[in-house]
């Protein structure tokens, strides 16, 4: 259950960390210190599909060490991360008087 | 092995199972987010629960390309249940061809003969199956629900009149065509049985044609003359001979099984429908 809860939260989650560019294991740890791991199966290939959809782009960058992809919002991932965030803010909300008024 | 060995060797069997325009890319960050997860660390045992974090190669790759659904989760069961029945039916009937005609090894003739060859059933539904699946995400408006017509009883009057009239017209061209030569012992214990029962069941369709709807009474009498149609058509066939000539008793016997199974079918529907009334009835 609380599996399913989170899937429906980790493309937002990955949205509101790629403001700046990041690679993939650098927004993974980011994500897990605060709170949201996500398993590298999973969140690698997101990363591809989110950039396939338009809503990320990328590029390789070796930063003197090997070299990274590194990935970022576009103008449509953050339409996207800003109407994610709405639908996200009014749901916790709706939920929140939920739970209160099933306590 | 070691470390970078292992890694590369994942890398390369998961780059194998993309699209060729996707390989080399996702290859080459696969192998970068792999070196990352393994970070300092230089041991094959390491580098072996980084790649075991991210599952078979098949299943890495699959991550990768869009989901393909053939068989949608909705129709697991159906396909399931319709490949076993099917499967059994299959069996059986061969089971009972070859006990007809048992040679040296009839298990192995029964396995080689009719269980391998039986798949195709299963082939067959999956496509259909799969057909379906594209169909409805392809045109969803064509697949909506849609409530079925209340069933009234009512027959269309012309329509059933022309298939009686095609029906009694059939039972006397195989009672008087002069070129149907039965098998004697057909003829004079057999078939009077199975004439009987077919014009039984033509006046019970002239009946409700001439009422214009079924009832109660006429559904049931329709499903136990089935029945009984269907019980007396076996016997018939598993008795002997129906016709003299062999090439014409095998393809009307193969005729005959293709409707008792249509009417096997019509049967188990009916009999839902009147089970299904019976209840709401006696609920109300």
């Amino acid at each position: 259950m609380e599996l399913e809860l989170r899937r429906g939260v980790i493309v937002l989650a990955v949205l509101s960390q790629l403001g700046d560019f990041r690679y993939g294991y650098e927004l993974r740890q980011a994500l897990a210190e605060q709170g949201m791991a996500i398993e590298e199966g999973t969140l690698y290939p997101l990363l591809r599909r989110l950039e396939s959809q338009g809503a990320l782009v990328s590029e390789w960058r070796t930063d003197g060490g090997s070299p990274r992809r590194y990935y970022t919002l576009s103008d449509d991932g953050r339409a996207l991360r800003a109407r994610l965030a709405g639908s996200w803010r009014e749901l916790t909300a709706t939920m929140e008087k939920l739970l209160e008024g099933a306590s | 092995m070691n470390a970078d060995q292992l890694i590369d060797s994942y890398v390369a069997d998961v780059a194998r199972r993309l699209p060729r325009r996707q390989r080399a890319d996702v290859a080459a960050e696969l192998r970068s987010i792999l070196l990352d997860e393994l970070g300092d660390r230089t041991d094959p045992d390491a580098a072996r629960r980084v790649v075991d974090a991210f599952g078979r190669p098949a299943e890495a790759a699959a991550r990768y390309r869009p989901p393909l659904v053939l068989l949608d989760p909705a129709d697991s069961r159906p396909f399931l249940r319709w490949s076993l029945i099917g499967l059994a039916v299959i069996w059986a009937l061969g089971a009972a061809s070859v006990a007809q005609e048992p040679g040296p090894n009839p298990v192995a003739s029964w396995w080689l003969g009719v269980v391998i060859p039986s798949l195709w059933w299963p082939g067959v539904l999956f496509t259909g199956f799969a057909v379906g699946a594209y169909t409805r995400r392809r045109w969803p408006e064509r697949a909506r629900w849609r409530p079925r017509p209340a069933d009234t009883g009512h027959v269309n009057r012309w329509g059933h009149a022309a298939a009686w009239v095609f029906y009694v017209g059939g039972t006397i061209a195989l009672v008087t065509l002069p070129w149907l030569h039965y098998d004697p012992a057909f003829h004079a214990r057999r078939g009077p049985w199975v004439l009987a029962l077919l014009i039984v069941h033509l006046v019970l369709y002239a009946v409700v044609i001439a009422q214009g709807r079924w009832n109660s009474l006429t559904r049931r009498l329709d499903i136990g003359l089935n029945l009984l149609v269907g019980g007396v058509l076996v016997w018939a066939m598993a008795a002997g001979a129906v016709f003299v000539e062999a090439w014409v008793d095998d393809l009307v016997k193969f005729v005959v099984i293709v409707i008792l199974l249509v009417t096997a079918f019509d049967v188990v529907q009916k009999t839902r429908r009147e089970l299904r009334q019976h209840g709401l009835s006696s609920s109300t």
